[in-house]
Order: C-alpha cells, then sequence, then structure tokens
C-alpha cells in the first residue's frame, strides 16, 4: 500500500517536471520570435561617402561653403508641411545619378541631404546614392526637418 | 436624576436617535464641507485650467506671431525691400501687411510690426493708423539675440511685456534662414489673444489690468457677487516675473450646489434609510433581546397568580442567562415555598374545616367567653338552644345576654363568675342550671366550662352548654320505670331488692328486726287463662290498691314477678308482721274480681322470715321467703309461714334442692329404673294388661329411693321434663323391642304439668312415636288435675294432638283438687284415675264410698274409665267393684316391681 502510494507520488513528480519542461519549451518557442525581433535595429548613424551633421552643422556648412546644395530627399506632400530655406526637392525614389546631375553641379560641389527625421531613411537612401553616384562633398543631416523645427531654426511655410 | 431607572428601550431608542442626529448633522456638515471643499477645488481646478489654457494660449498665441512672422519674412516684397534697405518701401509694406493681418487672423490683434536690422536698429515698424510713434517695449528680446551665439541667433526670441500698462507679446523671427540678417518683430497685445479662453472654458471670463482696470469682460459675465458663482484667475506674468494681466473666469456654482444638493439629499436619504433599518433592526433585536425580560414580566405576572413558569436559560445570552438562572432559583424556592405553605395551608384549613365543622355538628352549645366576660364566640348549637342569633351574643356581656337560674322554679340567679368557679375543679364540674327559652319555657342546661389557656396565659373561658331537659325528663321517666312496676306502679324487683340493702346498709350494727315477706296469689292464674291477661292485669291493680294502705308509708311493697309480691316491714316484729299478714290473708280472701259477669275469690299465700344482721343476705332471705311462702302454698295457700331457720319442712324443702344435682346426675348416669304396677281390670273384660310406670332412684349405695324424695325437686328446679322425656323414651324403647311377645299390653305414664305445659316436650313425644313403630295404643299419659289446670288450653291442645297418634289419656288423682269438676267435661280423657284419698278410706268412712261411686258415675257419663287406686285388700277390691270402678291399682292387685321382672315372668 504505502510502496504504491509511493510510486504513485514519484510519477506525479515525474509528470510535473515533464510538465514543466514541455510548457516552459513551449513559452521559449512562442517567445522566440518576439526576443529575436525585438533585438533593437543597428541605428545607421553614418552613411559612408557622407559627413553626418546636426541641424547647426548645416547652418554652418552653409555659412561656410558657398553654394551649398540642400537636397530636401522628402515626398512633395511632406515638403508642404514647410522646408529648410534655400533647399531644393528631391524625393529619395526620384534620387539618382541623373537628377542629381541635374541638381548638384559638380561631383566636387558640396551637398546635404536631409529628410524628415532620424527614422527617415530618406535622405540615407539619397546620400547613399549621391555616394554611389560620385560625390565626394557630401552631409547627411540626419536629424532632418525634425530636428530643424525642434531648434526652432527659421523654415518657409507654404 | 441617577436614581431614575431606564428602560433599555428608552436608552437604546435615545441612543439611537442622539446617532441619528448625529448622523444627520454630520452628514448635513460633511454636505457642506463637500460643497465648501468641491467649490474650492473646483476653483482649484478652473484656476489651474485657466492657468494652463492660458498658457496654452499664449504659447499658441506666441507660435501663431511666430508663423505670421515666416509668413511676413518669406514674402518677396519684403524680402526685396529689406535686402535693398527701402526703408520706405519696407515701411509701406508693413503698414499694409499691419492691417490685413490686423483684420485677418480675428485671434490676435497686432499692435505693431517692427522690422530691425542685424544690429537691432529699427529699420521700419507699423502701428495702428493713427500713432506714428514705434512701439517700444521692454528690451528683453534685444537682449537674449545680442547674448545669443551664431545659430542661437536664428531662433525666434519670444517675450511677456508690459508697454504702456498694457501686456504685450513679442515674438522676434530672424529674417534669413542660415544667418540672421536682421528681425521682424511681431508684436500682439495678450488680451485679446487670450479673450479665445472664453469660447473654450465656456465660462465668462474678465481681464484685469496691471493698473486694476478691467480689460476685457464677457457679456455673460454676472457683474454681483452672489453665492452662485466664484471667481477663478490666473495672472500672465511678464518677462520679469510683473503681472501682466489677471485673466479671471466665472464660473456657476448652482450646478454645483444642485449637484452636491443632489448629493446630500441622497446621503441623507440613505444615512436615515440605514439609520431606520439600524434602528428597527435593534428594535427587533432589542425586543429578541427583551424577550427572556417579557418572559421573566410574564412569569413574575403568573407568580401573582400562583402560577410558576421556569424559563428555559440555555439559549439565553450570558448577561441574562444569570438574573434569569437567579429568578428560576428564586422561582422554585418560591415554589417549593408555596407548595409547602399550600400544603401547610390545607392542611391548616382541613383542620380548621374540621374544627369548625366539629364545633357546628357538636350539639352541646360552646361559647367562648372572655376574661372581659364578653361572649367572644358562639357555635350554631348555642343559637339554636338559647334561641338567641349569633350577632345578639357575640360581643355582648354574658350575663346580659343569658340569665341562668340555679334551680328548676328559677329561684335563684346563678352568675357567670359562680360558674366559672362551679368548674374549678374538674371532677365537680357537672352542674345543671335553668334558662328560659325564647317561649318562656324552661330549659334545663348542664354546664361545664374551661379555663382556656394558651402561652401560659388565660385567654378566656371556654363554656359549654348542653340541653338536657328532654334528656331528665326521660331519665327520671326511666328512673322511675327502672324502680317501679308499669302495670301497679308498685316498686319493682330491684327496687325491692335495693331497699333491703339500704335497710341493712343503713342500719348495719343494731340487731334490729326487719320483717320480709313474700306473697303469691293462689288461683291468679286461673283468672288469667279463663279471662285473658286483661282480667289478670286489672286484678293486680285492684289488688295493688287494697295492698298498699294496709302497710306503713316506711314499708316497702314490691311487684316481684307476675302474681308475686314482696313487703319489706323496717323495724317491725314477728307478732306485728303477723297480724299485718293476718289481714293481708283475709282482705286479699275476701276481694271479689269481677269480669264478664263471672266473679272470682282468689288466695295469697305468704312466706315470712325476720332479719336484722348483716349476715343475712338478700339471697338467703329471699330463699327463705320464697321456701316459706311455697311451704305455705303447700299447706293449701292462704297462710303464712313463718320461717325458721330449724324449720324441719324448710330443711326437707331445702334437701329437695340438694336433690337437683343428684337428678342430673341419675339422668346422666342413668341412675332411674323403671317400675311397673299393674292395673287390673274389674270386669275381667279387658284382655289388655295394664300397667302404671313408676320411677325409682338408686342412689350410690343401690338403695332404691322413692319417688316422693326427688321428684317435688325435680319439680320445683324443672327437671320433672327431663325426667318425663326420660320415662317416655324408655317406655317406647321397651316397647319397641318387645311389642311382639307382649301383643296386649298398655303403661300408663305420668307426666308432669310442665310437660304438659311444654311445646318442645310435645313435639318431641310425637316424633319419638312416629319414629318408632309401635302400636301407640299401648301408651297411656296420666295428667293430674292441677297439671291441666296449670294452662287448660294448652293441656287440651297437647291431649288432643297425642290422642290423634292413637295414645290414651288419663286424669290422675281425680278429686284432690274438686275445684276442677267443671274442666272435667272439657278433658277429653280416656281414663279417670280417682285420688287415693278418698279411696283409702272407702272401708271406714261411707262418704269416700259416696265420693267414690258418684266419681265414677261422673266418669262412666263422660264415657271414661274409672280407676281406682291404693286398692290394699280383697274387700276394697269388692266394694269399689259395687261402686262400678272399672280397673284397680294397688297391692291388693300388685306392688311395684321394676320392668325389667316383667320379662322375666313372662319367661317363667
Amino acid at each position: 500500500m504505502s510502496t504504491f502510494k509511493v510510486r504513485r507520488l514519484k510519477t506525479n513528480k515525474h509528470r510535473l517536471i515533464i510538465a514543466s519542461v514541455i510548457g516552459l519549451c513551449f513559452l521559449f518557442t512562442m517567445c522566440w520570435p518576439a526576443v529575436v525581433l525585438s533585438a533593437p535595429k543597428a541605428i545607421v548613424k553614418q552613411v559612408t561617402g557622407a559627413v553626418t551633421i546636426d541641424a547647426e552643422g548645416l547652418i554652418e556648412l552653409y555659412q561656410s561653403v558657398k553654394n551649398l546644395i540642400i537636397i530636401d530627399s522628402r515626398i512633395t506632400e511632406d515638403r508642404a508641411m514647410g522646408y529648410i530655406e534655400h533647399s531644393l526637392s528631391l524625393a529619395d525614389i526620384d534620387t539618382n545619378c541623373k537628377t542629381l546631375k541635374a541638381l548638384i553641379p559638380t561631383l566636387e560641389s558640396t551637398a546635404a541631404f536631409y529628410c524628415n527625421g532620424p527614422k527617415c531613411g530618406r535622405s540615407m537612401m539619397a546620400t547613399k546614392m549621391a555616394v554611389q553616384c560620385g560625390y565626394k562633398n557630401l552631409y547627411w543631416f540626419r536629424g532632418g526637418f525634425e530636428e530643424w523645427k525642434q531648434k526652432d531654426f527659421p523654415y518657409v511655410i507654404k | 436624576m441617577f436614581e431614575r431607572y431606564y428602560s433599555f428601550r428608552f436608552i437604546i431608542i435615545v441612543s439611537l436617535l442622539w446617532l441619528m442626529a448625529l448622523a444627520y448633522g454630520l452628514s448635513y456638515y460633511s454636505t457642506d464641507i463637500y460643497h465648501d471643499l468641491a467649490v474650492e477645488s473646483q476653483k482649484t481646478a478652473i484656476e489651474e485650467l485657466v492657468r494652463l489654457k492660458s498658457i496654452d494660449l499664449l504659447k499658441e498665441l506666441q507660435e501663431t506671431q511666430k508663423v505670421l512672422g515666416y509668413r511676413l519674412r518669406q514674402e518677396n516684397v519684403f524680402k526685396d525691400n529689406f535686402y535693398k534697405k527701402n526703408k520706405a518701401g519696407l515701411s509701406a509694406w508693413l503698414a499694409q501687411s499691419y492691417n490685413r493681418y490686423f483684420i485677418t487672423t480675428g485671434l490676435l490683434t497686432v499692435e505693431s510690426l517692427l522690422v530691425k536690422d542685424a544690429d537691432l536698429q529699427l529699420v521700419a515698424f507699423a502701428n495702428k493708423a493713427n500713432n506714428n510713434q514705434p512701439y517700444d517695449g521692454c528690451s528683453v528680446i534685444d537682449n537674449a539675440i545680442t547674448a545669443s551665439a551664431s545659430a542661437e541667433k536664428l531662433k525666434s526670441k519670444s517675450a511677456l511685456c508690459l508697454y504702456q500698462g498694457l501686456l504685450y507679446s513679442e515674438v522676434a523671427v530672424p529674417i534669413g534662414s542660415f544667418s540672421a540678417n536682421g528681425y521682424l518683430y511681431i508684436i500682439v497685445e495678450v488680451a485679446n489673444g487670450l479673450k479665445k479662453l472664453e469660447a473654450d472654458l465656456n465660462m465668462p471670463i474678465r481681464f484685469l489690468l496691471p493698473d486694476g482696470s478691467e480689460g476685457y469682460r464677457s457679456t455673460t459675465w454676472l457683474d454681483t457677487k452672489n453665492e452662485e458663482s466664484t471667481i477663478s484667475s490666473y495672472t500672465v506674468e511678464s518677462f520679469d516675473g510683473l503681472p501682466g494681466l489677471q485673466v479671471a473666469v466665472q464660473f456657476d456654482l448652482s450646478v454645483l450646489d444642485k449637484k452636491i444638493e443632489e448629493i446630500q439629499t441622497r446621503f441623507l436619504l440613505i444615512t436615515s434609510l440605514v439609520t431606520w433599518l439600524t434602528f428597527l433592526l435593534v428594535m427587533f433585536l432589542l425586543n429578541k433581546a427583551y424577550l427572556p425580560l417579557d418572559r421573566l414580566k410574564n412569569s413574575a405576572g403568573l407568580l401573582l397568580r400562583g402560577e410558576y413558569k421556569i424559563i428555559a436559560d440555555n439559549s439565553l445570552p450570558n448577561e441574562l442567562k444569570a438574573p434569569v438562572q437567579a429568578f428560576n432559583k428564586m422561582l422554585i424556592g418560591l415554589r417549593a415555598e408555596s407548595e409547602k405553605r399550600s400544603q401547610v395551608e390545607s392542611h391548616l384549613k382541613k383542620e380548621r374545616d374540621f374544627i369548625s365543622a366539629t364545633l357546628d355538628s357538636i350539639s352541646n352549645a360552646v361559647i367562648v367567653i372572655g376574661l372581659d366576660k364578653r361572649i367572644q364566640f358562639v357555635n350554631p348549637a348555642a343559637e339554636k338552644i338559647l334561641s338567641i342569633d349569633e350577632g345578639d351574643l357575640v360581643g355582648y356581656p354574658f350575663e346580659q345576654v343569658v340569665v341562668c337560674y340555679a334551680r328548676r322554679d328559677m329561684g335563684e340567679v346563678v352568675d357567670i363568675q359562680r360558674m366559672f368557679e362551679l368548674c374549678q375543679q374538674p371532677e365537680a364540674c357537672d352542674k345543671t342550671i335553668f334558662v328560659y327559652d325564647s317561649e318562656q319555657q324552661v330549659i334545663e342546661l348542664e354546664f361545664s366550662s374551661t379555663l382556656m389557656r394558651g402561652d401560659n396565659k388565660a385567654l378566656g373561658y371556654l363554656l359549654i352548654l348542653k340541653d338536657v331537659t328532654e334528656d331528665r325528663k326521660l331519665r327520671r321517666q326511666l328512673s322511675f320505670n327502672a324502680y317501679h312496676d308499669r302495670l301497679t306502679g308498685l316498686l319493682n324487683r330491684r327496687a325491692f331488692e335495693e331497699s333491703f340493702e339500704k335497710l341493712i346498709v343503713e342500719n348495719p350494727s343494731e340487731q334490729q328486726e326487719h320483717i320480709i315477706a313474700y306473697m303469691d296469689l293462689d288461683q291468679f292464674k286461673v283468672v288469667n287463662d279463663t279471662c285473658g291477661h286483661a282480667a289478670g292485669d286489672l286484678l293486680l291493680k285492684q289488688l295493688t290498691v287494697i295492698l298498699k294502705p294496709m302497710v306503713r308509708k316506711s314499708d316497702v311493697i314490691a311487684r316481684l314477678g307476675g302474681d308475686e309480691f314482696g313487703l319489706i316491714l323496717p323495724f317491725c316484729s314477728l307478732e306485728k308482721a303477723q297480724k299485718v299478714m293476718q289481714s293481708i290473708i283475709r282482705e286479699v280472701v275476701e276481694y271479689r274480681f269481677v269480669w264478664d259477669e263471672k266473679v272470682f275469690s282468689i288466695g295469697v299465700s305468704i312466706g315470712v322470715a325476720q332479719f336484722g344482721s348483716e349476715a343475712d343476705t338478700l339471697a338467703a332471705q329471699m330463699s327463705a321467703v320464697d321456701t316459706a311462702c311455697y311451704l305455705a302454698k303447700q299447706a293449701g295457700g292462704n297462710q303464712v309461714h313463718f320461717y325458721k331457720k330449724d324449720d324441719a319442712e324448710v330443711l326437707a324443702h331445702q334437701g329437695a334442692m340438694d336433690w337437683v344435682a343428684g337428678i342430673n346426675k341419675g339422668l346422666s348416669e342413668n341412675r332411674f329404673v323403671l317400675y311397673i304396677q299393674p292395673i287390673q281390670c274389674v270386669n275381667s273384660k279387658d284382655k289388655t294388661k295394664h300397667y302404671e310406670v313408676l320411677i325409682r332412684y338408686l342412689d350410690d349405695s343401690g338403695m332404691v329411693i322413692p319417688p316422693g324424695a326427688f321428684l317435688p325437686a325435680a319439680e320445683r328446679y324443672n327437671l320433672i321434663e327431663r325426667i318425663d322425656l326420660f320415662v317416655v323414651r324408655s317406655i317406647i324403647e321397651w316397647l319397641t323391642e318387645n311389642s311382639k311377645a307382649y301383643p296386649n299390653i298398655m303403661f300408663s305414664i305420668n307426666l308432669s304439668g310442665r310437660s304438659l305445659g311444654s311445646n318442645e316436650f310435645q313435639t318431641f313425644i310425637e316424633q319419638l312415636i312416629k319414629d318408632s313403630e309401635i302400636d301407640t295404643s299401648a301408651l297411656c299419659f296420666e295428667i293430674t288435675e292441677t297439671a291441666i289446670v296449670s294452662d287448660v288450653l294448652r293441656s287440651i291442645e297437647f291431649i288432643k294432638s297425642l290422642k290423634a297418634l292413637g295414645a290414651k289419656f288419663s286424669l290422675d288423682d281425680f278429686g284432690s283438687g274438686l275445684s276442677s269438676f267443671a274442666y272435667l267435661k272439657q278433658f277429653p280423657v280416656d281414663y279417670l284415675k280417682i285420688d287415693g284419698m278418698f279411696v283409702k278410706d272407702i272401708m271406714t268412712t261411707p262418704e269416700d264410698y259416696v265420693f267414690v261411686r258418684s266419681m265414677a258415675e261422673v266418669g262412666h257419663c263422660l264415657g271414661m274409665k274409672v280407676i281406682a287406686e291404693f286398692v290394699e285388700s280383697k274387700k276394697m277390691y269388692h266394694l269399689l267393684r259395687e261402686a262400678k270402678v272399672d280397673y284397680v291399682q294397688g297391692w291388693a292387685v300388685g306392688k311395684p316391681e321394676p320392668l325389667s321382672t316383667l320379662l322375666e315372668v313372662s319367661s317363667d
């Protein structure tokens, strides 16, 4: 009687352990993609072949470089919300060597790209495109219009 | 105050009411506080709201200003004029723009537009039309611009400034995007910008300017400061912290009040509801809690009615359990007590009822008299006996109500004190008093009184009166009856005896001579039998009348029995007595009794004895006079026999008494022997052998005693019946045995008068005859004249009944009485036996022969055979044959022989 009881207890314990293991495994499998997905994206801060600058850097650059070309990589709908004065509109999807060439006189000309903000990849894409097109003096204003407006620098309202 | 007790209910109701009041008060108070707090918080909230809203609006204003600035500075006309430093053109454009934006924005009222160059020198400005003075507010923006670094200079600057008593919002935007070539100032009055607050908050607003004057007021602003509204304000300060504009918002409290009131009402409602529910619950519980108390109350109420209801305490709360248990204990105690008491009470009641019933049922009057001689209690019998109601007795002095007399003639009044004194000794306490009843009849009362004591203290007297009127009357009568003869009124035997004893006792030592006499009437029975008892009674009465005056008053004359009288003559000599007795006899003899035209004469026999000493006992004297009287009677009646101690006759008589034992012994030991004497028929016609049966007694020595010795004793002492019976039985037995051998035999058996008068004897003889199978004609019964005469009717009945069985009868001793010729024809006898006295002298006395012959003739006339006895010689035999006698008996015929010899003779 007692032995039976003990054995039965043992079986129960076993079952518990097995169930726990299975449960843990299940949980892990379920959570795995989330763990993987929740891993932070590698924030791109640099574009090879371009200098990342902020708003003040852009202003400094504008003041020091004559004929600085500022390209607004946003689509026109975003640009309608306001834009930095003297910037040229060229959406990243439209950015290629040809369009760049139309805006930037030479490969040595200094150009800066911006879009809505750091999360906006358009300026990065545009900058990369410009790097591939062979432009040497490229600046990526990573903060974009968001940083500009936040720092209360003047902009143009349509 | 604290001595007053309050009920639980009261206390709890008061507490509850207090709590209710408290709750109401609290709710009122709290709602008031809440109201205040709500108002306060509302105010604070609105203040905060106003502040935030104001700040928002200010920011919005500044933003609008900035945007306006951006718009203005990117205008090409402005740019051209600014960069070409065309002040006039710039001013004109500014004025134009001012007017345009002043109108269009609506939100903000542009006060002034300023354009300054990079060195902050005013280049152009635009104002209201009538104002040519450029706005010159605070220089805070200028200073900020100056202080800021290159990139910073590109940022717009804003500030709130007080200018000419008004608060202005100044915003400066740089002209140029990457380098500040100049600044465009947009100056806006704050108040106008904040007016939007009214629309946003939907509340009336009011602005107070720093100088205290009102800058703006909503049309809906309520001017009077009443209870229903409150004001929250926020002061917009200028850049340097000076109060610039106070924004006040007025908000309506009525809604809040209404809301609060609603809350308050609800709160009160709930409070009261809860309170009432609590109250009800408490009352319910209290009632529950009161239940044991109610039970206590009920039980206590029942207690008054004598019921004992124990309260169940098992489910009671502790605080009530103890009192209830105590109450129960008390109840049990009380019940036990009450049971005991009721037991005692019922016992007492029973006792009291018993005593009361006893007192009521006592036929004696019971009167309790107090020491003050006043009546305290009477029982019903007392009322009845005294014929006075209880109401007229109790409380009154006894003597006043009841007058007691000492004597029957009501001569002497007895006072109550004396009645008590009479009863000092209990044994002496049997006194009689007399009172009148309501009808003035004398009542005789026996009384006894007892001093009642309780706790060693005299309480009063208990007087018991017994109405003995009737009792005493009856007793007197009874006493008279006891000592007197009812018929004659003379003293009776008892009185006679007592008189004798009294005489002896009262005169003990003196050798006095007294006379005692015993008188027995002769022939009284004849009167009684022939005329009945009424006649006899009358005779006795008449005799009494005769006898009474013949003795002295001191003499005692008594009727001792039927016709027996006794006399005691105290202090009387024998001679004198003799004279008296003689005169009595003379009187009696002379007396004639007449009844139904019949005349009777009677006689009297008197026995006299003398006594005087104590040795003379009544019994001895009575015996003596009795014997003397008997002897006098034996001597022929109308005689006096004086008893003497050595009197031979008396001695003989007394010897007879000795025979009593002898006869009894003879009967039991069979000492009597039967003899027979033949009676011979003179004519020899009769073949029947006729014998008279005689009896003898064998004494201890074997001597044959003749009947004369014992028969008188037997006759006198009532033994004769047994002897007769013995004889009859013996003869019947003999006949049963020997009748065959002696077919013609006849036995004459003497029967005494006593046997003749006995019914039992008759039935016994009849039964004997019937039981035996003898020839009854062999039996002849001889009866004497005197025997018949003693009870004629009875004797005739006897004779007739035995004759019916076949027995014969013979009249013995005929002629000795002589008075009985008259009866003779009535007697149905077969034989007539002439008295021997006539026969024995027949030879010498011719008269006797005549007597005998005439008697024989009479007998024959009546159809009887005549027998003569005492025939002693042949001569006599022949003489008697001449006298026509049928049978003879005597020595000449045959001597008496034992019966047994008959058998011997015949066997020879």
